[in-house]
């Protein structure tokens, strides 16, 4: 009975009609789909800029001193530079450091130091800017942190660009050359990533 | 005469070229899947409210799934979903908090999206110690920062502190 049954379904199988995928016009749904995909993931990839806000809350009353540079800026073509006290803080390449502070800044190591920055256009004032901050960044190649403070009137696109600025280097200068915390050189367009956004206000330095 | 029999003779005994269908498919059907899992995971598609023209950067992260508000010269949307309208560039007075820094309508959508964020973790620890809630953050560019201080002074007192400013990649700028 058994063997039977088994040559009756041998008998069926055989009979099944062959199924054919038409490739043709699978090939052109599929390439149509392609196409779109590839048009879709070129057209909304959106990228962001990224900051935090100063946080509100009670001072400090830690009197460990520790490292403070804010850049206010007053428009797109006049800001302020004001760096924190530092006499106590690491600094690599010291004695060239305090030259090159003393030379183009206003104040001390123990003070801090100021100064105000004024431009004919927003290229340039951020160009001034990103050569002071490599010079502050190869004194101080731990430190990633930079407060900006706008006033009212900066347009939102300046700001945008002000904190591309500050992040890292624009494609006008070359990457600079920094001792890192490992004591190796190393070869960065990397200024100060984290960024700190708040208002303008009337700093030391003013 | 005879020259023209051979050329013909020639055409017929060349070798048949053909691709094979089965491996083009593979090929084909993996490429898909990879396009695929790289729009879906690796970056948000996000939409662009009317009268919003971003900025332009030369170099950006991709952005990652967050709460969006967007604001233009006219209106402040979150999530895309309008809460406040601006008159001539400037926010109505009844909108602005006794601080004369907040948003009204926007921070109480906001502090509701951040109570559901932290009741997800109020069983897990102290939540003094949560990082700021992320907040992407589509401003036009023409805006001045009196406008966008507001925005961002509301969204860090809801506790999104954590600014992803969403930007458009510069094609002529390199």
């Amino acid at each position: 009975m058994a063997r039977g049954r088994l040559i009756k379904v041998k008998k069926n199988k055989h009979k099944l009609t062959d199924v054919e995928v038409n490739t043709t016009s699978l090939m052109d749904i599929i390439t149509t789909l392609l196409f779109f995909l590839v048009v879709i993931s070129s057209v909304n990839k959106a990228l962001t800029l990224d900051a935090t806000s100063l946080s509100q809350g009670k001072p400090s009353t830690d009197e460990k001193q520790v490292f403070t540079l804010t850049l206010n800026f007053v428009n797109a073509k006049q800001a302020e530079f004001w760096i924190g006290p530092s006499d106590k803080l690491k600094i690599a390449n010291y004695d060239s450091y305090v030259k090159f502070m003393n030379r183009f800044f206003a104040g001390s190591l123990s003070k801090g130091y100021g100064k105000k920055l004024v431009s004919s256009s927003k290229t340039e004032l951020m160009r001034r800017i990103e050569k002071a901050l490599i010079r502050i960044k190869k004194s101080f190649p731990g430190e990633t942190k930079i407060v900006l403070g706008f006033s009212d009137n900066v347009l939102y696109e300046d700001m945008i660009s002000i904190i591309e600025g500050v992040r890292s280097l624009d494609a006008y200068f070359k990457p600079f050359v920094m001792v890192n915390q490992l004591g190796q050189k190393e070869k960065t367009r990397v200024l100060f990533p984290e960024v700190v956004i708040s208002e303008w206000q009337e700093g030391p330095s003013s | 005469m005879g020259l023209k029999k051979k050329k013909y003779n020639s055409q017929i005994n060349m070798p048949e070229g053909g691709i094979s269908l089965t491996s083009f498919m593979d090929v084909m059907i993996v490429l898909i899947f990879f396009l695929v899992k790289s729009m879906t995971v690796s970056s948000t598609n996000l939409n662009t409210p009317k009268g919003i023209h971003l900025p332009k950067v030369k170099a950006g992260q991709e952005a990652k799934q967050a709460l969006v508000v967007s604001i233009s010269a006219a209106e402040v949307w979150a999530d895309y979903k309008p809460v406040m309208k601006l008159d001539h560039g400037d926010f109505l007075s009844k909108d602005i908090g006794e601080d004369g820094r907040t948003l009204e309508p926007l921070k109480a959508y906001l502090d509701k999206e951040n109570s559901k964020r932290l009741a997800i973790y109020k069983g897990m620890g102290n939540l003094d110690f949560l990082p700021p809630g992320k907040i992407l953050i589509q401003a036009d560019h023409h805006l001045p920062f009196k406008l966008v201080k507001y925005l961002l002074h509301t969204a860090a007192t809801s506790g999104y502190s954590d600014y992803k400013f969403v930007v458009v990649k510069d094609k002529d700028g390199g």
